[in-house]
């Protein structure tokens, strides 16, 4: 399978290895070049220097032939105008976002794109840990 | 009617002006106290709140739901883009009119759901690009973000047009006289109203027909 990421941070990277590691054709798609440091020596896809929410720089990373795409940049908005274009300018048919404001998370959600909301996720399992019964 | 303006730098600021001295009801975001400190003291007509713009919360507290219109103008595209979208999914607004930063998200914008993306850019680019290229014809006002322009040119002696009537002349496309300066004299065209050098000419025209009417009154096509 062909996988997109936009954004080279700590998740992003994480996640291009291990697809990559999978045997997925991964493009990790960041705007410093400083970012693909993260990937390591053992990463064998690809990267593209270029913006998330620019069509050109999504068309460079191969949007067109992606069957999936992950968007985890540091910005919110940027990841939802990002996942937005992916799926509906491109129609990459599996797309998810990350955005950390749980209420934009849930709005979007709505509207019909895949959101995961670290926020979320993270209060949930601490609450669970805190809890939990011995 | 009820206007929500998000971002007020400098375009968001004149654009509250110009909708308060219309007696029109305005609200005021911005997410930097100082700026919105600012705004209170010189809109004291208008509600300003203090947040970020992307957070429906702060949106429901500028009664966006009640909204006629939103202006997202903040000096980041993929805010006004959000801004957008959260007003007209969530709060049902009826149009959403964003400043676009980057030429390239123009589209991009148009695609997701924006009603009418203003690409500030290009706009003052083109608005340049004429007022480079054809120096004697000057730019009155501008209709349609630049497309359409009202203009005015000095007919030259060397004219073609000078002692023709206007029915005689061939306009280009998408062109019309509106009025002939002359002297102290407003005069309105007529198809026999005769053109004398001199005369300033005010007209309406398109982006792709202003040389064409430069060469046809100007010196230039002598």
């Amino acid at each position: 399978m062909q996988a997109l990421i936009v954004g080279c941070g700590r998740v992003g990277s994480e996640l291009a290895q291990i697809l990559s590691a999978g045997g997925h054709n991964v493009v990790v798609l960041d705007k410093n070049e400083s970012s693909f440091k993260r990937l390591g020596d053992s990463f064998n896809g690809a990267t593209i220097l270029g913006n998330g929410i620019d069509t050109e720089s999504l068309k460079l990373a191969g949007v067109e032939r992606a069957a999936a795409a992950a968007v985890v940049t540091n910005g919110d908005n940027t990841n939802l105008m990002s996942a937005q274009i992916i799926k509906k300018i491109f129609g990459v048919p599996r797309v998810v976002a990350r955005v950390y404001d749980p209420r934009r998370a849930a709005l979007y959600r709505q509207f019909g794109l895949e959101i995961i909301s670290g926020t979320t996720l993270v209060a949930s399992l601490m609450r669970d840990v805190i809890m939990e019964k011995k | 009617m009820f206007v929500v303006v998000a971002g007020a730098g400098n375009v968001g600021r004149q654009l509250a002006r110009n909708l308060l001295r219309e007696k029109h009801t305005v609200i005021i975001l911005d997410r930097q106290p100082d700026v919105c400190g600012r705004m209170s003291r010189l809109f004291p007509a208008a509600l300003v709140i203090c947040g970020d713009s992307c957070d429906p919360q702060v949106l429901e507290q500028a009664y966006l739901d009640r909204a006629d219109v939103i202006a997202a103008l903040t000096g980041d595209d993929e805010d006004n883009l959000i801004i957008c979208q959260l007003a007209k999914e969530r709060f049902k607004v009826k149009r959403a009119v964003a400043k676009v930063n980057d030429s390239r998200n123009a589209k991009t914008f148009a695609a997701l759901g924006v009603d009418v993306p203003v690409d500030s850019g290009s706009i003052i680019t083109s608005l340049i690009t004429q007022e480079i290229s054809t120096s004697e014809i000057s730019t009155l006002f501008t209709l349609k973000r630049g497309r359409m322009s009202i203009v005015q040119v000095t007919v030259a002696p060397s004219s073609p047009v000078v002692s023709k009537k206007i029915m005689e002349l061939s306009l280009p496309q998408d062109t019309v006289l509106i009025s002939i300066l002359r002297g102290e004299e407003v005069i309105i065209p007529r198809g026999f109203t005769v053109l004398q050098r001199g005369d300033d000419v005010i007209a309406l025209t398109s982006g792709g027909s202003r040389q064409a009417l430069l060469d046809l009154l100007g010196a230039k096509n002598a």
